[in-house]
């Protein structure tokens, strides 16, 4: 188990696991406080000038730690970085003062148009430069510990040259970033992509996964979506095992974002992860 | 805007902005792209495909998914419009906006910003001045939700005033508090959307509303009751003495306007209506601060 690394150097705490904040939760989460380790807050949805959005922010976070997670860095866009977003983003990070931040290894739009998905990049030597420059120039611009995270895909190129996690591995040596590894997106892209998600995970340097991502898929047939709107899958529970071996105890989160649950569903598909990466850490200790 | 290239890589790599730009326009099609023949050669230049999907089929994926996304943003943000319009007619609303007003901001929380202009230039549906009505409404509460917080008034700084200073004072009104004349009280339909009725299309009547933020930095709201968006209608003179105040216009001449305007010439009846309204103004904090001269 490595414990040095990005994680070491940065001071990335395992902060437990943690769900998303999500709408139908809100009174429940503000108004009782139920027992959370952590929870995910979705950036953009909180850069606004102020109102209920960032009343509602500041009331979750004076009773639990919170770490935001964005959807349209859009650091594989070709367009220059969006440095009106970075300002509102770098406002919300002094905010909420958090341990990292993370967003996608994706892009979501061109010059006039954005189309608020998480598109996959072609894995060519020319998407990792033009990747790891652009993570280069948010942190030195936020200054704060960011993470890449995988996604769910539903295409390849013809020119890609490697696979994902290779991909993944080398974007985030070279500009010494932090994965947030989604097992979730793993299994899906595995089974749209005909690979082992095995192999995936074993390839990603676990030093630098300091968050890890669970939520449910839909079949669709003749492939997988990423819904967040299930349990979380059997064989994506194999993949947090064998990436928690790999890792140690590392932050986790559930996401559910559709057919949103009661909070107590949701609490214990958290409690299910909290039991299974301890019942792994304790393993790996005996 | 071309890519940086590793030219010793040795594999031909499409320039990954030609690839985005053409992909961004394919993915905002209406239709299927298996119905764009045009589309195949670049796709299947680009796009790998698989055994059970062909290169079309899987950018197809992300297409269906644009159009649901941004239909369902719209649908949240505009209940009203949905209600009246029904699900058909709102999806041929999108559809035709989207193309008009493609998303460019980082947040779907801006996308229905142009619908009631769009609403109100476009046919069909110029013809019918409720929609315009409930596109500005809906629109507006969707602004108060998450605009800029001010501070509540501070009372004691109007206590020392004379009456000269009110004469040219200057109210600052809070950002989220928005104003509208409508010609359909379209206030009344989305309340009785959103509280699960069925209501009818209502007959025309002229009101002015308006739709603030209650509760948000008074030290007494209870956590329920904190930026909780509300409305009520105010009587037209009341609504363009705040519509001339929000411009910036000194209370005493803003008042001499609007008595002028409305033919009113007992000036201690129009000082007692406007202190009223004050007073009613400052409970509902809709009052941030009063700048004297």
């Amino acid at each position: 188990m490595q414990v040095g690394g990005f994680r070491g150097r940065h001071r990335i705490p395992d902060v437990g696991v943690g769900v998303g904040f999500r709408l139908p939760h809100y009174p429940k989460v503000l108004e009782e406080h139920p027992a959370m380790d952590w929870f995910e807050v979705i950036s953009e949805n909180f850069m606004g000038d102020g109102g209920k959005p960032i009343d509602n922010l500041d009331r979750l976070r004076s009773h639990y730690r919170v770490i935001p997670h964005g959807v349209s860095l859009s650091i594989g866009a070709s367009p220059p970085l969006d440095r009106a977003y970075l300002t509102k983003l770098r406002a919300l990070l002094r905010r909420i003062d958090p341990p990292w931040f993370s967003d996608h290894l994706c892009w979501t739009g061109v010059e006039g148009a954005n189309i608020h998905d998480l598109l996959p990049l072609p894995h060519t030597k020319a998407a990792v430069a033009h990747v790891v420059a652009r993570v280069r120039q948010v942190q030195d611009t936020l200054e704060r510990p960011f993470a890449l995270e995988n996604v769910s895909s539903y295409l390849t190129y013809t020119d890609s040259a490697m696979p994902e996690w290779e991909f993944l591995s080398e974007i985030a040596e070279k500009a010494d970033c932090g994965i947030l590894l989604d097992c979730n997106n793993i299994y899906v892209s595995s089974r749209n992509h005909g690979f082992d998600g095995n192999d995936y995970v074993d390839a990603i340097p676990a030093e630098r996964i300091v968050q890890v991502h669970l939520a449910g898929h839909t079949d669709k047939g003749l492939y997988l979506l990423d819904t967040h709107s299930d349990h979380v899958k059997d064989e994506v529970w194999d993949l947090y095992r064998r990436t928690i071996r790999r890792t140690g105890p590392v932050s986790t989160l559930i996401e559910w974002d559709e057919d949103i649950p009661t909070w107590e569903v949701l609490a214990e598909e958290a409690r299910m992860a909290r039991a299974l990466r301890d019942e792994v850490c304790s393993e790996h200790a005996a | 805007m071309s890519t940086p290239r590793d030219e010793g890589a040795g594999t031909k790599e499409v320039d990954l902005a030609l690839v985005q730009e053409f992909m961004a326009g394919a993915l905002q099609k209406h239709g299927s792209l298996v119905d764009e023949p045009g589309l195949k050669p670049m796709t299947m230049a680009v796009i790998a495909g698989n055994a059970r999907l062909s290169p079309v089929e899987q950018l197809d994926i992300y297409r269906e998914q644009f159009w649901l996304r941004h239909i369902g943003s719209l649908r949240d943000d505009y209940p009203s419009l949905v209600h009246i319009l029904g699900d058909e007619r709102f999806e041929d609303l999108c559809r035709a906006y989207v193309k008009e007003h493609p998303p460019t901001s980082f947040t779907l929380r801006d996308l229905g910003d142009q619908m009631a202009s769009f609403i109100h230039a476009e046919a069909p549906w110029k013809e019918d001045h409720l929609l315009f009505d409930i596109a500005r409404l809906e629109w507006a509460f969707i602004e108060a939700f998450d605009a800029a917080d001010a501070p509540p008034l501070d009372a004691s700084t109007l206590a020392s005033a004379s009456e000269e200073a009110w004469v040219g004072a200057r109210l600052r009104l809070q950002p989220s508090m928005q104003r509208l004349a409508l010609d359909y009280p379209a206030h009344e339909l989305r309340g009785r959307v959103r509280a699960g009725e069925d209501p009818e299309r209502p007959p025309a009547k002229r009101v002015h509303v308006v739709i603030y933020r209650a509760g948000l930095g008074h030290e007494t709201s209870t956590a329920a009751e904190r930026a909780t968006l509300q409305y009520i209608e105010v009587d037209a003179m009341a609504f363009e003495l705040l519509e001339a105040l929000a411009m910036g216009a000194p209370l005493g001449p803003a008042c001499e306007v609007l008595a002028l305007a409305h033919g009113v010439t007992d000036s201690a009846a129009m000082e007692a209506r406007v202190g009223g309204w004050f007073q009613q103004w400052a409970a509902y904090g809709w009052i941030s601060r009063v700048d004297f001269g």
